[in-house]
């Protein structure tokens, strides 16, 4: 399979890579990462988080991936997150994003979405008003399965995969204490919002 | 056919805008969102009191964006 490989890595590009490969052994292919990976994104921005404990036994095959650590290979991008990076951060940028992509049709994406991106905007920004993160984790259920297409399931799933990978590091953001993620270079950024679809 | 299908109901999420009178009409089927769009019970619904009910939402619904489909 090919797997396209970016952010914290020393060699970033498309790969190709047996099925079943662990991908601590196709990161090393592609020379390593500049510093001790925090985690990865998997499968682009609807696919899933992995903490760094996991990353380097992840299975790259999609049956045995998803078994293992619940994630999916998707379109086979997997970003990988710098040592200082946050993936709180991170996945809340992407979820920023994806709220302005939504087609805006359907109450629970245009409303959901946009709820979510806000409070995980202030969580991210250590600035989480009380009771956020509860919103955040009612809200991911409600919003799933309920639009005409699946663009808000992915965007939850991305969002409910880091709170899961990172869930360890979320006291920092809860308790207001500042998180470095914020300056991190390395992880590929998603593009500015553009106007909204159409 | 004596016997009536079993049906659920079904909402065309595009369609919605929220007005939420299905919720009101039917709230053991409907209930609403934090901002007022259904959430449908994954109920069959049988004859009765219910199914009765549930067609008066769907005659009620402002935007067509409930319906009923057999199963």
């Amino acid at each position: 399979m090919l797997l396209t490989l970016c952010g914290n890595v020393t060699h970033p590009g498309v790969y190709e890579v047996n099925l079943g490969a662990r991908f601590g052994d196709v990161l090393a292919a592609a020379g390593g990462t500049a510093s001790p990976p925090a985690g990865a994104l998997l499968g682009g921005y609807f696919g899933s988080w992995v903490p760094s404990h996991q990353l380097a036994q992840a299975p790259l095959d999609p049956d045995r991936l998803r078994s293992a650590m619940g994630a999916s290979l998707g379109c086979g991008v997997v970003a990988v997150l710098p040592r200082d990076g946050c993936g709180i951060v991170e996945a809340t940028r992407i979820l920023i994003y994806l709220t302005a992509e939504s087609a805006a049709q359907c109450g629970p994406c245009i409303n959901g979405l946009t709820a979510l991106s806000e409070a995980m905007e202030r969580i991210a920004a250590s600035q989480a008003a009380p009771g956020d993160l509860d919103k955040v984790r009612r809200w991911a259920v409600m919003v799933r399965g309920r639009g005409a297409c699946h663009h808000p399931d992915g965007a939850v799933g991305q969002l409910e995969s880091a709170l899961a990978a990172f869930g360890v590091h979320l006291p920092v953001h809860l308790a207001g204490r500042a998180c470095h993620g914020h300056t991190a270079t390395g992880f590929p950024p998603p593009p500015p919002p553009g106007d909204r679809w159409r | 056919m004596s016997e009536k299908a079993r049906r659920r109901l079904r909402v065309n999420p595009i369609l919605c805008d929220g007005y939420g009178y299905c919720a009101e009409i039917v709230p053991d089927l409907v209930t609403l969102d934090d901002w007022g769009f259904p959430v449908l019970a994954a109920t069959t619904i049988e004859d009765g009191d219910l199914s009765g009910l549930a067609e008066r939402a769907v005659a009620t619904r402002p935007r067509l964006a409930l319906l009923l489909e057999e199963i």
